[in-house]
């Protein structure tokens, strides 16, 4: 049975979700800080909202004060407050903390949710993830070369991390790290919370970026002979990679969506220019070839959601749906991209100006075809994956065309 | 008369314009320790007076008026060459060699020629234009700031917007259009001084570049301050823009240049699962179309400044032509090599992120590829 039509309860929750964005989030984008995002004053009585409505933190289990109510609907909220770089902040579900409090939530033990996921999952503190390294390819965490190695009832942490996303003003930071070098590529890392107040812990500089959307910079770090107790393991001994991994799957249809939310927002923008800008006695609207960009986007959006809600849906259904994680990630970036640059293009050089959000939705759009991993990289695995597909089938003599 | 350099002394030119970019430019901007967003006072009054003193300067100016008085098809080649650093695209070697300046000052009389564009070209400044207006970056024919005859004076109204090194010039020309007796339009240049009483307010573009936009409410303006015929000003406009085209193209051909070696080298000695990206087809395909598109774009750019400079018919539209290829090609090139760098391209230790929101403006700038293309259409069918 297919059917595309959204629940009374999920029609609800986008309903009140895009309420508190008209009267609460879009007025509020004028008090963002570049790389600071709201200032806590304005940013924590829209959170107080958004808890008391019911849809703070959809990414989480409502035992730790989420919504808990699968990716489908987790997918549906984070369109309609993508539309706003404010929006998951204001909601409480935004990348790094949303990642870290689903690490949290599965591999933490009793202390470690008391004392990180619980503060994390209701917003009092926020957090970082430290995996890249500058030195080696994000795009193969098998090489990381960052190191903990175990002394007395200690780990000593050594590690020189970038693009550790938030880390200015983080609470802690979960850092991937060797534990096991002589372990198999996939089992050398394991992962460590470090309060960011540990004398080990440094931010080293805020790397200057071309997007400006997220809180607390992309930052450089190091880890300089930090000591960490035993219990600061996350998970198991050598589960780094593993671990990391789990993040990934949920984090991805979030993008995903908020960026269709952020191409929405675009379209709209370009919509409502074409329809004031006068020519003659005709709009911008009736030129055909920003008809085109119209129609074009528009495609480009229905096919990423649609494809973005499918895989939703099979990891509602318990399914990985790696493939289509990574079609999402791989197509979902650059429908993002795409769509902005045509708003742009739309209204010309004024575009480009702060007056309207285009620009800063622009810098930050590009971001995404790199992070959670490059497009060549999903490319590989949905090729890889078909490949497999289409030849176990050959086996069977199926119709090998069609896969599901 | 322009000059026309053989083929031995434009290499020579060109080896110089290199290593005073590799040497000086280049240097200047990584011994500037953070971010580098601009170039500090100092240092580029300093690469000023260097770049004078081997005679690069204002390159494209008539000689009596103390410019080089070299031909576009010279100038495209060593401008590739003058943007191949961080801030090149816009600050083609620093600003050295200082700025281009629109060719319609071929109009100005005598005494303006004295007063405003020979001291400019003297103190390495250039002209600033203000031509657009807010929400019309693209049709001469659609602009709206007027102005009215009032004895030996004109009373200007109306906005200007996106005008690019405001300050930095000596002074600016303004497009407006007169109104004729019956209220025609009757689109004109102006000489504009900093001190003229307009408004002007600063903005950023896309975070990196910054632009003025000056209103005008009833701004007296004598009629000496007149560049040509009334009623010339958008035909003298067009062929600023044609040039500038052309100009704006073969600094897009220089930054995209510098970006494939960035590519390349990074591409060589970054390895992932066991490999350099340079093996990957993905990556040597971004890199092999890259070299492909710049040569075809180099081309455009090289026919188009020869038929400018021989005046030819087409040449309008041959510059058009250039403009779109090239900022694309570029921009291409660009994204490609900031997605090679991965989350290095999109740091600005690098100057790449940099050069993707230039190459933003660029695209926009002068002329949108929809109206060359509509512009083309019109000529074909
Ligand atoms: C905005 C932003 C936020 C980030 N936040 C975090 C964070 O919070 N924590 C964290 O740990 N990291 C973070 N990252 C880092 C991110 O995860 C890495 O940038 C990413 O994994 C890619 O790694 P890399 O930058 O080392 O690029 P590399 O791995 O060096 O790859 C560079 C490029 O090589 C190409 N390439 C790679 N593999 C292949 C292949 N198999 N085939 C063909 N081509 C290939 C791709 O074009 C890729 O873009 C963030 C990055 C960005 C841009």
């Amino acid at each position: 049975m297919l059917n595309f039509s959204e629940s009374a309860e999920q029609k609800r929750m986008i309903e009140l979700a895009t309420e508190i964005m008209e009267e609460h989030v879009f007025p509020n984008e004028k008090y963002m800080v570049p790389h600071r995002g709201l200032p806590s004053e304005i940013l924590k009585p829209l959170q107080q909202i958004v808890k008391e409505k019911g849809l703070w933190a959809g990414h989480l289990p409502k035992e730790v004060g989420g919504m808990g109510q699968g990716f489908v609907s987790l997918g549906l909220l984070s369109e309609v407050i993508g539309q706003s770089p404010i929006g998951p902040y204001v909601f409480g579900s935004m990348a790094p903390d949303a990642g870290n409090g689903e690490i949290l939530w599965h591999a933490a033990t009793e202390e470690q949710k008391e004392k990180y996921l619980i503060p994390l999952a209701n917003g009092d503190v926020r957090s970082c993830f430290g995996m890249t390294e500058p030195e080696v390819s994000g795009s193969d965490p098998t090489t990381l070369q960052g190191t903990a190695v175990k002394d007395g009832d200690e780990w000593v942490i050594n590690a020189h991390k970038w693009f550790t996303t938030g880390a200015v003003g983080s609470a802690f930071c979960i850092a991937m790290v060797v534990t096991d070098p002589d372990a198999n590529p996939h089992n050398r890392t394991s992962l460590f919370i470090v309060d960011t107040n540990n004398p080990g812990f440094e931010v080293v500089r805020e790397v200057p970026v071309l997007g400006d959307h997220y809180v607390g910079g992309h930052c450089e770090v190091r880890f300089n002979n930090c000591r960490v107790p035993a219990e600061a393991m996350l998970g198991n001994r050598g589960e780094g990679f593993k671990l990391a991994q789990l993040r990934l799957g949920p984090g991805r249809i979030t993008h995903a969506m908020r960026w269709l939310g952020v191409a929405r927002r675009s379209m709209n923008e370009m919509m409502k220019y074409a329809l004031n800008q006068k020519d003659g006695d005709k709009t911008l609207a009736d030129s055909q070839t920003v008809q085109n960009f119209i129609a074009d986007s528009e495609a480009e959006i229905q096919a990423s959601r649609l494809l973005t809600l499918q895989a939703a849906w099979k990891m509602d259904q318990g399914d990985q749906a790696r493939k289509e994680v990574s079609l999402i990630k791989l197509y979902g970036a650059q429908v993002l991209n795409n769509v902005v640059d045509r708003a742009i293009q739309v209204l010309g050089t004024y575009g480009l100006t702060p007056n309207t959000p285009l620009e800063g939705l622009y810098r930050e759009a590009r971001a995404a075809r790199i992070y959670d991993g490059a497009d060549e990289v999903h490319r590989m695995v949905v090729a890889r994956q078909l490949l497999k597909e289409f030849k176990a089938k050959e086996g069977l003599n199926e119709q090998a065309a069609v896969t599901k | 008369m322009e000059e026309v350099l053989v083929d031995k002394e434009l290499t020579i030119l060109k080896k110089t314009v290199r290593s005073f970019v590799r040497d000086k430019v280049e240097r200047a901007e990584l011994l500037q320790k953070e971010h580098i967003t601009e170039l500090s006072k100092d240092v580029a009054d300093t690469l000023k007076e260097t770049a004078q003193k081997t005679g690069l300067q204002a390159m494209g100016a008539k000689k009596e008026w103390g410019g080089a008085g070299l031909s576009l098809s010279c100038r495209t080649v060593l401008y590739e060459e003058a943007a191949q650093h961080r801030l090149g695209l816009f600050h083609p070697a620093g600003d050295a060699f200082g700025e281009e300046l629109p060719r319609f000052l071929e109009n100005c009389t005598k005494e303006q020629i004295n007063t405003y564009v020979k001291p400019a070209i003297q103190q390495g400044k250039g002209c600033f234009v203000a031509l657009w207006e807010e929400h019309e970056d693209n049709d001469i024919g659609k602009l709206t700031c007027q102005a009215v005859k009032d004895g030996n004076s004109w009373i200007i109204n109306g906005h200007k917007a996106y005008i690019d090194k405001f300050q930095e010039a000596g002074f600016g020309v303004i497009l407006v259009n007169c109104l004729g007796e019956s209220g025609e339009k009757q689109p004109t240049l102006f000489i504009l001084e900093h001190n003229d009483s307009f408004e002007n307010k600063e903005t950023v573009l896309i975070d990196v570049q910054k632009v003025n936009s000056l209103s005008f409410n009833g701004m007296k303006i004598s009629d000496d301050r007149r560049i040509g015929n009334i009623g010339d000003g958008a035909e003298l406009m067009k062929e600023w823009i044609t040039e500038a085209q052309v100009l704006l193209a073969s600094r897009c051909l220089g930054v995209a240049v510098k970006a494939l070696d960035y590519a390349k080298s990074y591409a060589k000695i970054r390895i992932t699962r066991g490999q350099p990206l340079s093996d990957f087809p993905s990556i040597r395909t971004m890199i092999a179309s890259g070299y492909v598109n710049l040569q075809a774009a180099r081309l455009m750019v090289q026919d188009a400044a020869k038929k400018i400079d021989e005046r030819a018919k087409d040449a309008a539209t041959a510059a058009g032509m250039a403009k779109v290829f090239t900022t694309d090609t570029a921009s291409k090139i660009i994204d490609d090599c900031l997605q090679i760098h991965g989350g290095a391209g999109f740091a600005g230790d690098l100057p790449i992120e940099r050069w993707y929101k230039e190459l933003r403006i660029a695209r926009m700038n002068l002329q949108k590829k929809e109206n060359i293309i509509e512009h083309i259409a019109n000529l074909n069918l």
